[in-house]
């Protein structure tokens, strides 16, 4: 038998048909193989990024008795808060804790309040929780509903690995961003890039967060009395991998992340009602430094679906921001290496009972944002260029209120006549946090005597209307860096806030308004404040003539259409200029490309161009100046960004950089603003006033109507006739 | 605004609107009648949302006037004061104005013009429609003609066309889960109560509900009939004499037959009747094929019969 199949294939090799075959299966294994074991060796080598085991010191085993003791208090706390909640609008102290006790006991308040995974893993006899490999024993698939209506049955894991969680990138359309030649980003007829978030308050946008995924910083605060102590700061401590870099390989045409960094997932933050943030710092090991998490046997016996709380712990850092008075991360900085909190905000519009009227009404996040698996909607409105794992699936006030929201009151009709205009935000955000970064200065460190380090200089937060954000015509979608595209629906011709609101500001009142920052950054460093002025209200002054000229044909030619798409209205934004390095060789009518910062040269010498030189050696920017990465992506998003073509001109000549200089963007970005939403709106007066916090002047309406506007007949007649009756 | 929104905008119970604003009043009285509605009123009455929930029945009743459909309407040479004339001058306006009792026959009655109309017999009919014997005086003209936009002489080229905008009418408030009272009539309930139609969206898409919902007499035109009366015999439409045309397609067929003459109005009728074929694309090939079989055959002739004469010769 074996002998005859011996014959048979040496008389098919023979043959001419035998050889080829042989030839073709001998390839594609040896394929399979580079594949899966040369080709990542040589991507880790090209790109410098470097893979390993990740273990965690508090993934510890824990005996039954202990296990029970650490039931016995979750089981309690758990309930302690959950019954307090009922009893809170008891008067008396006294009754309040009578009946909570009551409840307490309560069987059936137990049944639905208790943490349900303290039995599955008692029974389990899980005594050590080691990552996602613990939670895939019983999860390894999950029943998905999408949509459309459908149920599938999906791979867990996956599901996380291809989430903008994990991946906070996406190389398919679903973007609500048009490039400033007039193209959807990544949409038909475009050569689709892997993009995610180029967020600019950051000094490391999305796409560079290689240069700052996990740094430990020495500082010298001022309570340390001269004695460095070590922080951790990094893009790293918001995302759920728990590598020694972003999920590069997600970002490549082809190959998977490593099995090891898939170790790495953080599945408790999310998921965990005892997750404890003090674990949330830099470690390193002989690999590299990453951002250490909490593993402990404790957080897993909390597991339940996430709650607000969840996704607060990194969410309040782009809402409330960092310093919020109401962040509970900020609680809880790190056992080891305390993380340095960002002392603006990147948007001031805070989810929380506090400033929330929705999350006082005890909605969940995941009401309006419903997951899909572990796919979460951001909504089909933005600016912002950050990618969306169900970019159809709308999450808006629409989809719980009517179209009539405003049950109450005599002007509830007119109210509602509104809506046809103006973003239901325009009137329930009257403020945003003044913690709201408007104006940044990366370029002019200060020192910051509290936290022992160098810090960009926030030349101006406000969280008022006019300065800290402002109303712009809204179509949901938004241009490549940050413009809210839309149009004054009866006077098109007469709004164009790319050459007027967000390319302008008034000298006078910046000089006057930025005074204490120009105090505070003369005392380190030497310039001409009135050219500093100069370049900061006139931002197109930094535009060569030819460049101003291009940006009104590309406004006018390619904006234009996008701006008349859908129904425009009235929304508020915030609003967000930095002062950055760029590298002029790739400069555009609307920007030139941003170089970043290495987090540690900053924080410690304050010398921003050192911070910049050691960033750009980094060996993926580096490889960003070179033709493969030019061919793959860097064409395409120059493309977007209204520039011809991706120069590859290093900035880095010997040692020193060349052809970069500091610039504010050449315009405003304006981002948006959805949570903090106040139930009691504006007042029709405060806008429809001659000195009203709605500049309808800027919002294009021609100047008979922005009197009218100013000064409307019918609201006198309204006070008249309120008097009257008050009478 | 959104298309999904679950809340359909109905119109208000009566001319509950109010379209005039502070001093409007006074202003119009003086001035001459317009071919738009007045600025004044369009103000407030032209943002297209303007609007509130009803607290009794949950529906959002829309206060909206769109002045385009009203420049072309049948009414739009008024000026809003000719119908609406109570006191307009406070706002929010008075109670008073949401009490305004309005009729179509109280203009149109003895109305040479509308002569043709029968608006006597369409008054008759419509008091015997279920509307009014189960809502009684709260049911008006109004719940499903918006004067506002009311077109009598729209033509429309597809009989599809005219099908959807007049089921688009009853469809307002039956499809509605928030109408009180309708609420039985819900979506789903709706589809209930016609899940014996087979190919029931298909119906619905080339069939007015009027078609199964009111009497065959022309005369009984709004006497809309309750689910109970209403036509449920298949054969009555689905034969060569169906019922269909005694109403709308009999309309279309008569126009057809003026503008294209009675051989092509019946060749081409695209009308959806079983016992014929109605595709018009088929009808088409049919044509075609059948003048170029006759062709064949004439050509053939001519051919045979030159060959015989030569043969013969």
């Amino acid at each position: 038998m074996r002998v005859r199949s011996i014959r048979a294939a040496r008389r098919a090799l023979g043959t001419r048909t035998g050889r080829i075959g042989v030839a073709v299966v001998t390839a594609v294994i040896l394929g399979a193989v580079f594949y899966v074991v040369g080709y990542p060796k040589l991507f880790e080598a090209y790109t410098g990024v470097r893979n390993g085991a990740l273990t965690y010191a508090s993934s510890v085993a824990i005996s039954d008795a202990e296990f029970e003791a650490i039931a016995d208090r979750l089981t309690y706390d758990t309930r302690f808060v959950a019954a307090s909640r009922v009893t809170a609008d008891e008067k008396s102290e006294f009754t309040r804790k009578v009946k909570t006790d009551i409840l307490m006991k309560t069987p059936s308040f137990r049944r639905d309040t208790d943490l349900r995974h303290i039995e599955y893993l008692r029974d389990a006899g899980v005594r050590r929780y080691e990552g996602p490999a613990t939670c895939l024993e019983c999860h390894s698939t999950m029943t998905v509903h999408t949509p459309d209506g459908e149920t599938v049955e999906v791979d867990t894991l996956e599901d996380v690995l291809d989430s903008v969680h994990f991946t906070f990138q996406r190389t398919a359309a679903g973007f609500s961003t048009y490039g400033y030649d007039g193209r959807e980003v990544n949409a038909e007829g475009t050569r689709p890039i892997p993009v995610g978030k180029i967020d600019r308050a950051c000094g490391i946008p999305g796409s560079f967060s290689w240069t700052g995924w996990a740094e430990l910083i020495e500082t010298k605060p001022e309570s340390a009395h001269g004695k460095t102590v070590m922080r951790s700061e990094g893009c790293g401590q918001c995302h759920i991998g728990g590598g020694y870099h972003p999920a590069t390989e997600k970002m490549m045409p082809f190959g998977d992340v490593p099995d090891v960094a898939k170790d790495g997932v953080d599945c408790l933050i999310c998921h965990s009602q005892a997750y404890d943030m003090n674990y949330r710092h830099v470690i390193e090991d002989e690999v590299g430094t990453r951002w250490n998490q909490d593993r402990s046997m404790k957080a897993a016996m909390a597991v339940t679906l996430p709650d607000n709380e969840n996704c607060l712990l990194c969410h309040q850092h782009n809402m409330g921001g960092d310093t919020y008075e109401h962040n509970k991360a900020a609680e809880a900085l790190g056992y080891e290496n305390p993380r340095l909190l960002h002392a603006g905000a990147k948007r001031a519009n805070p989810f929380s009972p506090e400033a929330d009227v929705h999350y006082a009404a005890g909605l969940q996040c995941t009401d309006c944002h419903t997951p899909v698996g572990h796919k979460i909607p951001r909504g089909t409105k933005g600016t912002d260029l950050v990618a969306n794992d169900l970019p159809g699936v709308e999450v808006a006030c629409e989809n719980c209120h009517t179209t009539a929201p405003h049950t109450e009151g005599t002007q509830r009709v007119m109210l509602n006549g509104h809506i046809a205009r103006l973003a239901c935000e325009t009137c329930h955000i009257k403020e945003l946090e003044p913690l709201n970064v408007v104006l940044r200065d990366w370029t002019k460190p200060v020192w910051n005597a509290e936290e022992g380090v160098y810090t960009p200089t926030d030349i101006l937060r406000s969280g008022e209307v006019g300065q800290g954000f402002d109303f712009f015509w809204f179509n949901g979608a938004g241009t490549f860096l940050a413009n809210a595209l839309g149009t004054n629906p009866v006077s098109p011709d007469g709004y164009n806030p790319l050459m007027e609101r967000l390319v302008t500001l008034d000298p006078d009142a910046m000089r006057e308004a930025l005074k204490p920052a120009l105090e505070e950054m003369t005392k380190t460093h030497e310039f001409d404040v009135d050219a500093y002025i100069d370049e900061l209200t006139d931002t197109l002054s930094a535009l060569p003539p030819k460049g101003v000229e291009k940006r009104v044909k590309v406004i006018e030619e390619k904006l234009r259409p996008l701006m008349a798409m859908g129904e425009s209205k009235i929304t508020p934004f915030k609003l967000l200029n930095a002062r950055m390095y760029e590298h002029m060789a790739n400069e555009g009518p609307f920007g030139a490309m941003i170089l970043p910062f290495d987090y540690a040269t900053y924080y410690e010498t304050g010398n921003p161009t050192d911070a910049v030189n050691e960033a750009v050696k980094n060996p993926i920017i580096r490889r960003m100046y070179e033709f493969p990465f030019k061919a793959y992506m860097m064409d395409e998003f120059m493309a977007y960004f209204g520039v011809d073509e991706w120069k590859t001109a290093y900035p880095l000549q010997g040692g020193e950089l060349v052809d970069v200089e500091p610039h504010w963007m050449r315009q405003t970005a304006t981002l948006m603003v959805n949570h903090g939403i106040q139930r009691d709106g504006r007042q029709c007066a405060e806008c429809h006033a001659p000195d009203g916090v709605m500049d309808f002047d800027a919002l294009g309406y021609p100047p008979e109507r922005v009197a009218d506007l100013e000064r409307l007949p019918e609201l006198e007649a309204m006070v008249e006739q309120s008097l009257a009756h008050s009478r | 605004m959104s298309a999904k929104t679950p809340h359909a905008i109905r119109r208000p119970r009566r001319w509950a609107i109010a379209p005039c604003v502070a001093g409007a009043f006074a202003l119009l009285a003086a001035a001459p009648a317009l071919a738009e509605p007045a600025p004044e009123c369009v103000r407030c009455h032209g943002m297209s949302t303007l609007g509130y929930q009803d607290r009794a029945s949950g529906a959002v009743v829309s206060l909206h006037v769109d002045a385009d459909a009203y420049s072309t309407s049948n009414h739009a040479d008024l000026d809003c004061v000719a119908c609406h004339k109570a006191q307009y001058g406070d706002y929010p306006h008075a109670d008073a104005v949401r009490d305004e009792d309005l009729h179509c026959l109280d203009c149109h009655t003895d109305d040479e013009r509308l002569a043709r109309f029968k608006l006597d017999e369409v008054g008759e009919s419509f008091a015997r429609s279920v509307h009014v014997t189960r809502h009684g005086d709260a049911f008006t003209c109004f719940d499903c003609h918006d004067a506002h936009a009311f077109d009598i002489a729209r033509d429309r080229d597809q009989v599809a066309d005219v099908v959807l905008d007049s089921n688009a009418i009853c469809l307002n408030c039956h499809q509605s889960t928030e109408t009180v009272g309708m609420a039985a009539l819900a979506p789903t309930a709706l589809d209930v109560a016609h899940a014996w139609l087979p190919n029931a969206s298909l119906h619905r898409r080339h069939v007015r509900c009027l078609d199964c919902h009111t009497p065959d007499d022309p005369a009984a035109s709004h006497e809309i009939l309750a689910a109970e009366d209403a036509r449920r015999a298949c054969v009555d439409c689905h034969t060569a004499d169906s019922a269909l045309l005694t109403k709308l397609y009999r309309h279309r067929v008569r126009e057809e037959r003026t503008r294209a003459g009675f051989i092509n109005a019946t060749v081409f009728n695209d009308a959806y009747i079983i016992g014929m074929t109605r595709n018009v694309a088929l009808d088409r090939a049919s044509v075609a094929a059948f003048v170029a079989a006759l062709t064949l055959i004439a050509a053939h002739a001519a051919a045979r019969w030159r060959a015989t004469r030569k043969a013969g010769r």
